[in-house]
């Protein structure tokens, strides 16, 4: 049971640094196409698009973060060990 | 490997919150593919209804419970009805194989009250099959319902919808069976309302009168007693439970509520 949870628990670990690493990514990638030098609309569009879409990813990850981990928190305080302490959170 | 209630409810809950990670990550990924980056929402809507679920997992309990007390719902009632419902079948059964054993001291009458009476066992022996399977079924359900819901959350709660129909259609079948089959037998009498009387007749001397009697009477009404009015009612069950599955997880790829709207 442990296993099953701990198992999960690092692959939602790895997920969200991964994706915190991705924002970064994404983040640089955008502003890069959006601030190039081509007088392209559609490229400069794109690079908007992905920042968008970063900031928006960003903040659910942090919002699902902050909410998964006051769930946990809240069902540990309540007495119940059923949920274990978020990764995330 | 033993697994209880808060076990499963606590890998349910990671499990989605994996599953709205995953969500985020895609939504994230700077690769302008739209059918790709259309997964990321679903996925964050995923998570959260998953987290729902699981939180809703003592408020579905509760409800189920106080549904089942409002309309009647008896367990117990039910398992002496089925006791009865059993213990008439083997009266009858062992009500025929005497009479088959009498009528063995007549030479010649001997095999052909056998092959008489032999297509009324084989008839019993099968409706009593059925009805078992149902009563193997209703303690399956009685049981087992929270771990059959249990097992629905968690199918739901898995990455990219895999087991979002299975997970329903679990959550609908506990749900509906633990409310709705201690019913059962409301539904048979209230259409068939008694079994005739066997004892009456068994012992006639005429073995060919006690024959009529049993294929003309007694077999149909106990075919439509133990086998064709709880197959009715099982397939009424059956697409109630399908309803409610389909409330639950949605069509095969969609879910109850617009999920692009989150963004």
């Amino acid at each position: 049971m442990g296993d099953i949870i701990g198992f999960v628990n690092s692959i939602t670990k790895e997920i969200v640094t991964i994706t915190w690493a991705i924002f970064f990514l994404a983040w640089a990638i955008g502003w890069g196409i959006k601030g190039s030098p081509i007088p392209i609309f559609r490229v400069k569009r794109a690079g908007q698009n992905i920042l968008e879409d970063a900031i928006l990813a960003a903040f659910w990850l942090a919002m699902g973060a902050t909410v998964f981990g006051l769930i946990s928190y809240l069902v540990g305080q309540i007495g119940s060990n059923s949920i274990p302490p978020s990764p995330s959170g | 490997m033993k697994m209880n209630n808060a076990d499963l409810l606590a890998i349910s809950f990671l499990i989605s919150q994996l599953t709205y990670s995953i969500g985020a990550l895609i939504m994230m990924l700077p690769i302008p593919v739209s059918g790709l980056k259309k997964w990321g929402p679903k996925l964050i809507i995923d998570g959260i209804y998953g987290v729902i679920l699981v939180l809703s997992f003592s408020l579905i309990i509760t409800l189920v419970s106080l549904i089942g007390n409002y309309i009647g719902t008896n367990w117990s009632s039910f398992f002496k009805w089925q006791e009865f419902i059993t213990s008439e079948m083997i009266s009858l059964y062992l009500g025929i194989k005497t009479i088959i054993g009498i009528s063995s001291s007549v030479p010649y009458i001997s095999p052909i009250v056998s092959a008489l009476f032999f297509v009324i066992t084989s008839s019993l022996t099968l409706f009593l099959t059925f009805f078992r399977s149902v009563v193997a079924l209703s303690l399956i359900v009685y049981n087992s319902y929270s771990l059959l819901l249990l097992l629905g959350i968690l199918f739901i709660t898995l990455p990219f919808r895999i087991g979002r129909s299975v997970g329903a259609g679990l959550i609908g079948f506990s749900i509906i069976f633990y409310i709705g089959l201690p019913l059962m037998p409301y539904f048979v009498q209230s259409l068939y309302p008694e079994l005739p009387s066997i004892t009456q007749n068994i012992n006639s001397s005429n073995d060919t009168q006690v024959f009529i009697f049993f294929s003309n009477t007694i077999l149909p009404s106990f075919a439509v007693y133990t086998v064709f009015l709880p197959a009715t009612y099982l397939g009424i069950l059956l697409s109630l439970s399908y309803g409610v599955s389909r409330a639950i997880g949605g069509g095969f790829a969609s879910i109850p509520f617009p999920v692009g709207d989150i963004v």
